[in-house]
């Protein structure tokens, strides 16, 4: 038994060293899907991690945490919390990102803490001391610590000085002292800065306000029960959890956003299994006479079999591994784009490196085994199912035994599962049923393609017909001879086509449709942020007095300050926006999904109402008309749905109400941006400059309307940036198949190109039907990638965005794309040809005629 | 008065470098074929028969010595030239499974006329009448896998003949068919030789196919046996 194993694996091992080229193609196809999957993975690993380990760090021993959004809560509640039963310490925090002034990209994490009350929470070392940090030094004015590995970056010292936006004013402290990478240190990697709450408060305009209350509870109470008695005696828009609550708010944030990129991800896998299938289809045509000697030796079928899977699984091993390190090194690529696109989507994060994951190790190498396995099951059993005699007589090799009748019917059943599943809800805000639609796509469409390319040889055997020199006959005849291979590498192209096509259509539609919003609904001739606005994270307002300052300024036609504050809504985060009702109606303009922009806002104002983003219409099922009852710090109020409007600047959605509703319930909470419209004679880089004076030394932007817009898009083009990397990845993929199968069949059909030669045909023509097959396989890739390419952006724009964002996007199909698409497509997969062209051109003819 | 050769071999080698010691498939072979000749080069296996054709067939190029088409030394024809001659003035049929598998017999035949530039409706004509005296009329749209090996080897050899080449190369036709089978075959080399003129030159190891040759060349280890 022992032995026949072994003769086993050697043949096992003398398949995989007698095709060198196929072997390297697979490993290399395998080895490159593992590595877009692990490095997406790994990225989105690290920033989570980072997420988490700054979340945790600030936490420290807190067992509850109060906090109530960005809108943040009045001090005298501590005593109140304080005073709760089972509550042993509270520490009150102040929170702010602020970008530090001269150093362009740098950010800190700015922690106001009680210098009194945070013994119980967190602990602190400075540099160079080995005990705890005597934290009253804070409490002189204008003064902080630093962690020391920023310090160390940036060449500070203790005594130095560093300035920080703070909303919009530049404000120098003086480092007190370098805290050691420990604790809170370790916050948004390192980059923590710690003062005390009082200066904390001042520096950011907080004064008499707190973002979160830290608890330490007695030993015998019990979590849940102080939660609800804390419940009892605060306000309602307080929210109260656990540490790790906040985790799972993060998490939750991202997961449309992470499972956008794991489904991008799973492409290049997909490519990559259908390269493997395409490479044990090939080797068990290649070793049927092996197959038919080992039968008649006496190896069962399943020996047969098992041998074809052991190839798989060596090769998708080997490929996995090589995949492993590549998605290692490629991680840090794409963790550079990943972060910066969190930054803007979500909040400032900065994370320096990729961590080392052995759960998304494994799960990358498990994959990428268990495709190759998948894969390998088909070509493996129908190895073992070849009797000795169908194996050794190569007369009875029909090349026409696939049936693509079959194949087509079974496609056009999944077709119709993708349409039913693209018909489905979302499960939760998972549109589970748009992903089963977009795999029940792809594999219809993979299965339609024997008879595509049956229907596609008889064109062109047609159209070869009319064609002097035979070649037109002779791809036809390669073409639909060996559909059942060409298939799967047509299948792998068009995949990876189809997910490029489909993307690209649905980012073009979506930038389409943004630019439309853009240039619809930004309006006002000049836009007046805090320096510090376009650092996610960081809540900057404007001077309380420039508004005022602004309207008074001789040019000025109106003002509409905005407000934009993060609440929290029946469990999720969004955006509560106030703005001058009046201003925006007689000057500015909102997309609304029905009725008159002016019409609806002018009515909100006047009902005390608010108008909703789509996105909050979707994902909680509101309409207009509706009365909707929001926790303020006044208590819960209800308000009526004036209308619902278009909106792509958050992914949580957004609640707009009038300026003067919005203060009575939330308070002066500031301005965070002026929309300011002028006069028609008005000139606006004077404005500018007026308005830049009238901010008196404010670390202010002035932004022409163009440059807002130019600004969005740009964001947007950053977003999607990492989309680019794998689609290129998945196309690299599919051109090895298509290479693997031509060299295959180039090596296969010696013979034949031997009887070609020695009946007339001349290098060149050989040369020329190889790599017109290379070409027309590309371009029948092309052909149904473009169509299963509409339908996946059909569903990706309807069904998947639909209900992962709530976003309405146009449908608009870029005819660039048809070209570029093209282009890439012929490019390939001539490239791909080329090399098996050449090797069919010089075959010698004596050998490959040669009877054995 | 003879006829000037159609082929000439003069002292040709062909030697193969596989492994430590070279082959000598052939050794100082000398043969001349006139047009309108059939002759059989006879012998066992390995002896060099195919190897000869191959190099009649400008498919293979000798180690040393000579060979000429018409007069014409194969040493000065560039690889398009050989091309041509194969294309247009040499037919060859193989042992077996030489028609490719994936064209119908009617475009297999068809085949030596479409890759010198013919249009496939242009040329049905000409395949109909080859195959008509050949029992295939009936087959022209049959794949090969489909035919007999009898079958499959009389379309090889109207293939062969398509483009009316002064010069039939047969290397072991009857091989793998039946002895009915082969016989059909010989006996078509051999109408082909009589009333159609061809020049034929039929590989074998077997003396009962070569008996429908005029003359018989016995080839042994690769040196033409006087």
């Amino acid at each position: 038994m022992i032995s026949r194993v072994r003769a086993l694996l050697l043949l096992l091992g003398r398949g995989v060293e007698h095709s060198p080229v196929r072997t390297t193609l697979t490993i290399f196809g395998i080895g490159i899907g593992v590595a877009a999957f692990a490095a997406i993975q790994l990225a989105n690993r690290s920033v989570l991690a980072s997420f988490h380990r700054t979340i945790d760090a600030v936490a420290g021993r807190s067992a509850l945490t109060v906090t109530a959004g960005e809108v943040g809560f009045d001090e005298t509640l501590l005593l109140t919390v304080r005073a709760a039963k089972g509550v042993q310490s509270a520490a009150p925090l102040v929170l702010n990102v602020a970008p530090v002034d001269g150093r362009p990209g740098e950010v800190l994490l700015v922690l106001g803490v009680d210098l009194l009350a945070e013994e119980a929470f967190r602990e602190y070392l400075l540099a160079g001391q080995d005990e705890a940090v005597d934290l009253k030094i804070l409490l002189q004015p204008e003064t902080l610590f630093l962690s020391r590995p920023f310090a160390t970056t940036h060449g500070l010292a203790v005594g130095d000085h560093i300035t920080l936006l703070t909303g919009s004013r530049r404000r120098s402290f003086t480092i007190r002292g370098l805290l050691e990478p420990r604790g809170p240190a370790r916050a948004l990697e390192g980059h923590l800065a710690l003062m005390d709450i009082a200066t904390a408060q001042e520096s950011f305009d907080r004064i008499g306000r707190l973002d979160r209350i830290d608890l330490v509870l007695e030993e015998t109470a019990g979590i849940d029960t102080t939660a609800t008695e804390l419940a009892q005696v605060l306000p309602h828009h307080l929210t109260i959890e656990r540490p790790e609550g906040r985790n799972q708010q993060v998490e939750k944030m991202l997961a449309a956003f992470r499972l956008n990129l794991n489904a991008l991800s799973a492409i290049s896998l997909v490519v990559a299994a259908f390269v493997i299938y395409n490479t044990l289809s090939l080797s068990v045509i290649q070793r049927r006479r092996q197959i038919g000697i080992l039968r008649s030796l006496g190896v069962t079928g399943g020996e047969v079999a098992a041998l074809f899977i052991g190839e798989a699984l060596v090769l998708g091993g080997i490929g996995s591994l090589m995949g492993l390190g590549l998605g290692y090194l490629l991680a840090g690529q794409v963790l550079n784009t990943v972060s910066r696109t969190i930054s803007h989507l979500y909040g400032f994060i900065r994370v320096t490196a990729v961590e080392f994951d052995p759960f998304t190790v494994l799960t990358a190498f498990g994959l990428g085994l268990s495709s190759s396995l998948l894969a390998a099951l088909h070509p493996s059993l129908h190895a073992g199912r070849l009797t000795v005699r169908e194996a050794l007589d190569p007369g009875l090799a029909s090349p026409h035994s696939r049936r693509p009748a079959l194949l087509s019917l079974l496609g056009l059943l999944l077709l119709s599962g993708a349409y039913w599943a693209s018909r489905q809800g979302a499960v939760g805000s998972t549109p589970l049923f748009g992903y089963v639609a977009l795999v029940l796509l792809v594999l219809g469409g993979a299965l339609l393609t024997p008879s595509a390319l049956l229907g596609f040889s008889w064109a062109i055997r047609n159209l070869g017909q009319r064609v002097p020199g035979g070649t037109g006959l002779l791809l036809a005849s390669h073409l639909s001879g060996y559909r059942g291979r060409h298939a799967v590498a047509v299948a792998a192209m068009m995949t990876a086509l189809g997910m490029l096509i489909g993307l690209a259509i649905m980012i073009g539609s979506f930038r389409g449709t943004v630019e439309v919003w853009v240039q619809e609904t930004i309006r006002a001739d000049l836009v007046v942020t805090p320096a510090s606005r376009f650092t996610k994270g960081v809540r900057a307002i404007l001077p309380s007095e420039l508004s005022d300052r602004v309207r008074a300024i001789a040019g000025i036609a109106a003002v509409d300050p905005f407000t934009g504050l993060k609440i929290a809504f029946r469990g999720r985060e969004l955006l509560l926006a106030a703005g001058d009702f009046e201003v925006v109606a007689a000057r500015g303009r909102l997309l609304f999904l029905r009725g008159d922009s002016s019409a609806i806002l002018r009515g909100a104002k006047a009902q005390e109402g608010i108008i909703i983003s789509e996105t909050v219409a979707l994902t909680h099922g509101i309409h207009s008309g509706d009365q909707v009852l929001i926790h303020t710090p006044n208590g819960a109020a209800s308000f009526p749905v004036a209308g619902i409007f278009y909106d792509y600047t958050t992914d949580g959605g957004k609640i707009a109400m009038d300026r003067s509703l919005f203060r009575r319930h939330w308070g002066e909470q500031g301005i965070n941006v002026l929309a300011v419209y002028l006069t028609s004679d008005a000139d606006p880089d004077v404005m500018t400059e007026r308005i830049k004076r009238a901010g008196e030394g404010a670390a202010i932007l002035v932004m022409r309307n163009q440059d807002l817009k130019r600004r969005v898009l740009e964001i947007f083009d950053q977003t999607f940036a990492v989309t680019h990397a794998l689609r290129i990845i998945a196309v690299i993929v599919a051109a090895l198949g298509i290479l693997n199968v031509l060299w295959a069949s180039v090596l296969e059909r010696q013979r034949e190109i031997g009887i070609l030669r020695s009946v007339g045909a001349s290098r060149g023509q050989v040369f020329r039907v190889v790599l017109q097959e290379a070409g027309l396989l590309g371009l029948l890739a092309e052909i149904l990638g473009v169509i299963i390419g509409l339908f996946l952006a059909l569903v990706l724009i309807h069904v998947i965005n639909k209900q992962s964002f709530g976003w309405s996007i146009l449908f608009a199909f870029p005819p660039t794309i048809l070209v570029t698409s093209a282009g890439l497509v012929l490019l390939t997969s001539l490239l791909a040809g080329f090399l098996p062209a050449l090797y069919a051109s010089r075959v010698n003819i004596a050998d490959a005629v040669k009877y054995e | 008065m003879r006829t000037p050769p159609i082929i000439h071999l003069e002292q040709v080698t062909k030697s193969y470098d596989k492994g430590p010691q070279p082959i000598l498939a052939l050794q100082g072979v000398s043969l001349e074929i006139r047009r309108g000749e059939f002759v059989a080069v006879m012998g066992p296996s390995g002896c060099g028969k195919s190897t000869m054709l191959h190099l009649m067939a400008g498919i293979d190029r000798p180690t040393s010595g000579e060979i000429g088409f018409e007069g014409k030394p194969f040493s000065a024809m560039d690889e398009t030239q050989l091309t041509r001659l194969r294309r247009e003035r040499v037919g060859i049929v193989y042992q077996l499974y030489n028609l490719l598998p994936h064209l119908t017999l009617g475009e297999n035949v068809a085949l030596p006329l479409l890759l010198a530039g013919s249009l496939l409706r242009d040329v049905q004509q000409r395949v109909a009448e080859a195959i008509q005296g050949l029992d295939l009329t009936e087959r022209i749209n049959h794949w090969p896998h489909q035919l007999s090996g009898g079958e499959m080897q009389r379309a090889a050899v109207a293939r062969a003949v398509i483009t009316r080449p002064s010069l039939l190369l047969a290397d072991e036709p009857t091989g793998n068919l039946d002895s009915k089978a082969g016989e059909a075959v010989l006996t078509l080399l051999q109408t082909l030789n009589r009333q159609e003129g061809y020049t034929v030159v039929l590989a074998t190891h077997s003396q009962q196919a070569a008996s429908y040759a005029q003359r018989i060349v016995h080839l042994r280890d690769g040196r033409i046996l006087e």
